[in-house]
């Protein structure tokens, strides 16, 4: 099964956003400080992700794993149980970033165990489903999440205060941080060279198409925020939400509704991908050459301890943290692959 | 097994996202329509109006000519603890994402403490208008209004009436917290008034029962989180004169001719930032569109233009002698202006805020145009 430049574009682009939409801050610097740092990180994406493309243009049926495994059988063992471990990783700081949100932003009428549990059985079922439902699902998803823009742009713009944007002076301490931040907020990088056997053709423009939509909108709901609650996004931690909950609409009385509804199924998306990126790879361990336990067992290791800590209120700040999260990424979407290419380039000279 | 896989895939989507339809019936849940908050001798004392299902003498739940509410109140050291209290009382969880109207009584002494709590809030409505009142909040939340299907909303429109002809400032939730926020410790809130005995008159003429009205024509500024002065109509209007914030005001005018009445509204507004001595002067040059009721000469029309241009500018000097000279307060957002011109000269001057308004001097000059 294969899918367009145009799909995988729209799968990376909703599970990224997903992340801005849940949360983002002002709390420790100035609108244009963050705007331009987000400019930063997206530059720094772009030199990040070259050895995905050089990979897939040299070997367009393999992904990272699958190329180690070219080089030698345990060196890919190694990494696919890197990039499993990952995996339970981002679907535990998901889940609970999720779940997070839930208890914070919504009058609790239902368990958050049981949302929870929900979401975790929807995103398996995805994930089982595979590639191309959760592509063609992506789609819808997006359209929707463009409406629910437009309608917040339209319903909130003429209260838009200029005077609460303004420029403050970039040190290379900000720059640094912020490009840090951008890093661990872009787990698709890791995502994107597992996916890379799914795609028919057109790599650059799928990454460099998900890269540009990511900056524009990123920096398009950081304005929004900043211009219409000025002062107050310092003040409450979920700045975009908010701002849904005042955007009134003729066909809704408060656009937050629909924003959980596209928020949730951004949510979904997302967590499918991570077992969906590791299924090309897991054909080549015969332990692991199910469907079933290729898909269950990252859910089960990451999603189960995020539903613990959730029901026991506890945040896990370590293993949230933002540095940690940046190493990964930075290891496992750029690192390993220039690793492997340059391997594999070796062992071809040495035959 | 492929119809099977897709109704499991819309059963679990869908109840995901229909989180919000569970098990809780609106009448276990107490919506919130107006809160009020009044000094208590140890705290506050907190007065919701709350959303009645089944309204009095009422045949269907919801009756436009009842007031469908019920007024509690509890007194508590915080505002989390009288609401829990407010809780215990009724029975239900309240719920904040409707209230339209936050009053507050002048004798509150931390503002933004009471502020604070609906910020921690997330359920709360954002857009909600804040208000003080120089007599019990309580009594302003409660009063009889029975137009629209609740008092709150009815209030809601009269604030959002006033706001558009000029005689209130605009105190949406959002706006005062994010004022408070950038100016450190600044805000202001238009002051309300509840009034009986006119509407009492006209009703003994047509024999209906009495009802309350409210009124707004005064503010009052918020200075390091405690009420200060207050302001008259005319500050009122200086204000939303200067930051461009009128939409519909009336103004009668006095010329050769007689007495004019003239609608206004704010086109735009420019502001030159300059650094003065060890100050900073600010410049604003402010147009307003004159809408006549009927053709005038040309002469009248000049006239009537230098009569607005000199009225408008007395407002504003007003505003500006009230809020900056007298209290320190920069409700007229100073601040950010300076903020967003020179981010330099903001951090320069802003270390010590008392400091850097007494050393800020505003002028404006006023362009009338039809």
């Amino acid at each position: 099964m294969k899918i367009s430049s145009w799909q995988l574009l729209i799968l990376l682009f909703l599970s990224r956003i997903f992340i801005t939409i849940t949360y983002f801050t002002l709390e420790d610097v100035s609108p244009s400080v963050m705007m331009s740092t987000t400019a930063f990180s997206v530059a720094a994406d772009m030199i990040l992700v070259i050895p995905a493309i050089i990979l897939y243009k040299k070997y367009p049926n393999e992904n990272v794993i699958r190329s180690a495994f070219e080089i030698s059988k345990s060196f890919g063992i190694v990494l696919f149980v890197l990039y499993f471990i990952f995996a339970i990783f981002m679907i535990f700081r998901t889940v609970r970033f999720f779940l997070y949100f839930f208890e914070n932003a919504f009058l609790n009428l239902l368990p958050t165990l049981v949302v929870g549990a929900m979401l975790i059985a929807a995103a398996a079922y995805v994930g089982h489903l595979g590639i191309e439902a959760a592509a063609r699902s992506s789609s819808i998803v997006f359209v929707a999440f463009l409406l629910l823009i437009i309608a917040v742009i339209a319903t909130t713009a003429e209260d838009f205060d200029l005077n609460n944007y303004y420029t403050e002076p970039v040190g290379t301490n900000d720059i640094l941080n912020g490009v840090v931040h951008g890093i661990s907020r872009s787990s698709e990088m890791v995502v994107l060279v597992l996916l890379l056997p799914y795609l028919k053709n057109g790599i650059g423009k799928s990454v460099y198409g998900f890269l540009i939509l990511k900056l524009l909108f990123v920096e398009m709901i950081a304005l929004l925020c900043i211009l219409f609650l000025g002062g107050y996004m310092a003040a409450v931690p979920f700045p975009f939400f908010t701002v849904c909950g005042f955007a009134k609409a003729p066909f809704v009385e408060r656009l937050d509704a629909a924003f959980l509804v596209v928020w949730t199924l951004m949510g979904v998306i997302k967590l499918s991908l991570y077992t969906i990126s590791l299924r090309p790879s897991a054909v080549l361990l015969k332990p692991l050459n199910n469907n079933a336990v290729t898909n269950l067992v990252p859910f089960v290791l990451g999603g189960v301890p995020a539903l613990y800590f959730a029901y026991k209120e506890q945040m896990i700040i370590p293993l949230l943290d933002n540095e940690i999260t940046a190493c990964a990424v930075l290891l496992l979407g750029s690192l390993v692959p220039l690793a492997v290419l340059i391997l594999r380039r070796l062992k071809h000279e040495k035959n | 097994m492929k119809k099977i896989s897709i109704i499991c895939a819309i059963i679990i989507l869908v109840s995901i996202t229909l989180t919000g339809c569970s098990g809780r019936k609106p009448d276990n849940v107490g919506i919130v329509h107006a809160i009020g908050i009044d000094k208590a001798d140890d705290g506050f004392e907190l007065s919701l109006q709350v959303f009645r299902v089944s309204s009095a003498g009422s045949q269907t739940p919801i009756d436009s000519s009842k007031t469908n509410v019920e007024i509690i109140s509890a007194k508590g050291k915080t505002i989390a603890n009288a609401v829990e209290l407010c809780e215990n009382q009724l029975g239900k969880e309240m719920f904040f994402g409707h209230n339209q109207l936050l009053v507050i009584n002048k004798k509150v002494d931390d503002i933004y403490s009471c502020l604070n709590y609906f910020i921690n809030n997330d359920d709360a409505y954002i857009g909600m208008i804040v208000a003080a009142s120089e007599k019990s909040s309580k009594d302003i939340i409660s009063a009889d209004i029975s137009s629209g299907t609740v008092a709150a909303e009815t209030m809601k429109k009269i604030f959002d009436i006033s706001k558009k002809d000029g005689y209130s400032i605009d105190s949406r939730f959002f706006k005062v917290v994010s004022d408070y926020i950038d100016t450190d410790g600044t805000m202001v809130l238009p002051l309300i008034e509840k009034r009986s005995q006119a509407i009492a008159d006209k009703s003994k003429e047509s024999g209906e029962p009495a009802q309350d009205s409210l009124e707004i024509k005064k503010a009052i500024l918020v200075n390091n989180s405690k009420f200060s002065k207050v302001l008259d109509i005319d500050e009122v209007f200086g204000i939303n004169y200067f930051l461009g914030d009128i939409e519909d005001a009336d103004m009668t005018v006095k010329t050769s001719y007689g007495t004019e009445s003239v609608t206004l509204k704010s086109i735009k507004e420019k502001a030159e930032v300059s650094e003065k001595d060890d100050g900073v002067k600010i410049e604003k040059n402010i147009t307003v569109g004159i809408t006549l009721e009927k053709e005038e000469s040309k002469e009248h029309r000049d006239e009537i233009k230098q009569e607005v241009e000199k009225k408008v500018t007395e407002y504003i000097n007003k505003a500006v002698e009230k809020t900056l000279k007298q209290d320190l307060s920069d409700v007229l957002e100073i601040t950010t202006l300076i903020r967003q011109r020179d981010y330099n000269l903001y951090k320069k001057l802003t270390a010590d805020r008392e400091e850097f308004l007494k050393k800020v001097s505003v002028s404006a000059k006023v362009n009338a145009v039809y």
